[in-house]
């Protein structure tokens, strides 16, 4: 056999060998989709927490969530919602029923939809104690038909952090759509020499070896562009995705844990100093202003952790831009997620002592209290509706209760 | 158009969807003749509301493709009717245990792409209608249809309650 034509035997052989099984080439996106969906459908008692910072240049204090639930099925479940480690309330969703009990009572105030309250009947079987009366003294009020809706897929991220236990409730579906808007989904490996994330930015857990564990990054898409911005496509601008790393960790085919940081650092700060100076030039401001930009970078940290604060600022600017254009805002943030007892027996019953019946239709983790405060008019303000930090997918497939 | 020439217009445009599902069986199969369902027990009440078979006489003996039985039920509150339930017989041949086949009779009912979720052990898909959104189901060969208005004050409940009727 001559040189070449071993050379073009082994080419061929190696389109065979790689050639897919049924022809069908599935890859490591589609399987991360297929682990989400078989998880979805399974009883688990899960931990979701979200992470907020402040923000120094809207001076909004950062906040750290936590959801800790059980999930019978998709209409019932329970969860108690903790605010930065001190207990905050408890939800209990079973078909219709919606069961609240404020652990913390000055963690009501945020969720009541003040417009929604002058509307409601907020009257008890126990005369003279009205609805609101026994949420403050902590003790359970059970409404047997203001169970959110659950069946609204994915929310836009502007959504996220006023429900709680929504938000825990539909992380799976946030994560598939971040999958989809993803460039591309890489099986980690200590020996990969092209990762998803430079060892400037890697900080997720490594899966131990023998333990099963696999562990998937989400690629973020380039960044946008330079290019001259006469125009207002959103697509000219860097959104969440390109900020977002990303890491499922899958078990016997069940996503058992799911990391998210949406930040700035390392060499992806590098990448993003590198885009903006583009975009000065390309869009030809003042070289005054050039200065200033170049000014600010020399004072990038040298220390990882305040590097990350660092970054942060930096997208806060960026969000301060995408509001003043009507593009969704980054939203900065640390999320996990984590399963357990996937698959078991998990029950989630009503509570039986001590409960008052009522309305809770004021409560914005109702959809008739969601309804109106999308309307502008969520009262009793604070913080829990004001850390929100935005961007993202809408689901386009809503689908009504039940 | 009356309450019950609603009810059956909603009977005919399901029993017609198997009529798009192709590649499903055989040509016998792609033209039966359509009977009243029998031997399916709807508890009555079921959870608050008084269920009544109703008269589905202007489908019989019409000629659908894959389905050979059909029931429809009324539901209802003081008179008022809240939900209807119907239950549809599809054939052997149809294949109807298929993923494939399901899936494609599925996304032909609502008006929304219909979106799959976990009710105890049951995988049930919803969707909306007109002011209504709509439940639906499979066990074995029987397709399961519950529409409910959409001011029905415990719409979770009555599909848990539907869910557990036996064919």
């Amino acid at each position: 056999m001559s040189h070449r034509t071993r050379f073009v035997a082994v080419l061929v052989a190696l389109a065979v060998v790689t050639l897919p099984a049924c022809g069908e080439r599935r890859d490591d996106r589609d399987r991360v989709l297929d682990y989400l969906r078989a998880t979805q459908r399974l009883a688990a008692r899960y931990v979701y927490v979200d992470e907020r910072f402040d923000n120094v240049i809207t001076g909004a204090r950062g906040r750290k969530t936590e959801v800790q639930g059980l999930r019978e099925d998709d209409f019932k479940f329970k969860a108690r919602v903790l605010f930065n480690g001190d207990d905050g309330f408890d939800e209990v969703v079973a078909d219709d029923t919606l069961a609240m009990r404020f652990l913390d009572p000055a963690t009501l105030a945020p969720l009541v939809n003040k417009d929604q309250l002058a509307k409601v009947d907020l009257e008890t079987e126990i005369e003279g104690v009205s609805v609101l009366d026994v949420l403050r003294s902590r003790r359970w009020v059970l409404d047997k038909s203001a169970a959110p809706s659950i069946t609204v897929g994915a929310r836009k991220a502007s959504e996220l952090g006023k429900d709680p236990v929504l938000d825990a409730i539909t992380a799976l579906q946030y994560v598939e759509q971040a999958v989809h808007e993803a460039q591309a989904i890489e099986r980690w490996s200590e020996d990969d020499l092209d990762p998803a994330y430079s060892s400037s930015e890697e900080d997720f857990p490594k899966p131990s070896e023998g333990s099963g564990v696999r562990r998937y990054d989400l690629v973020r898409p380039a960044l946008p562009a330079a290019v001259n911005r006469s125009g207002r496509d959103e697509n000219a601008f860097p959104t969440t995705k390109q900020f977002r790393r990303m890491a499922v960790y899958v078990k016997d085919n069940r996503v058992i844990q799911v990391r998210e940081k949406i930040d700035l650092r390392g060499k992806r700060l590098d990448d993003f100093i590198n885009y903006n100076r583009a975009v000065l030039k390309a869009n030809d401001v003042d070289p005054r202003a050039r200065a200033q930009f170049d000014a600010g970078v020399k004072l990038r940290p040298k220390d990882p952790r305040r590097e990350i604060e660092f970054g942060r600022t930096i997208l806060a600017g960026l969000n301060i831009t995408l509001n003043s254009l009507g593009v969704d805002p980054v939203l900065i943030r640390n999320m996990t997620l984590d399963f357990r007892d996937l698959g078991s027996n998990v029950k989630v019953d009503l509570p039986q002592e001590e409960t008052v019946s009522g309305n809770l239709d004021f409560l914005s983790v109702t959809d008739s209290g969601k309804a109106a405060a999308q309307t502008g008019s969520t009262g009793g303000g604070s913080s829990a509706s004001t850390t929100t930090e935005p961007a993202a997918p809408a689901d386009t497939t809503a689908t009504s209760a039940p | 158009m009356s309450s019950r020439s609603s009810l059956l217009a909603l009977a005919l445009a399901v029993a017609a969807v198997g009529g798009a599902c192709g590649n499903g069986g055989t040509p016998d199969a792609q033209a039966t003749e359509v009977k009243a369902l029998q031997g399916v027990t709807v508890p009555n009440p079921l959870l608050d509301l008084a269920s009544q078979p109703e008269d589905v006489s202007v489908v019989e003996g019409t000629k659908r493709p894959f389905v050979e039985a059909v029931g429809l039920y009324s539901l209802r509150r003081d008179d008022l009717l809240q939900a209807t339930l119907q239950i549809s017989r599809f054939t052997e041949e149809s294949k109807a245990t298929t993923a494939k086949f399901r899936n494609s009779v599925v996304t032909q009912i609502g008006s929304t792409t219909p979106r799959q979720f976990r009710m105890g052990s049951e995988r049930v898909y919803l969707t909306t209608g007109r002011r209504q959104s709509v439940a639906v189901w499979w066990k074995g060969h029987y397709l399961f249809v519950l529409a409910t208005r959409d001011d029905y004050g415990t719409p979770r409940a009555l599909l848990r309650s539907a869910l557990e009727i036996k064919v």
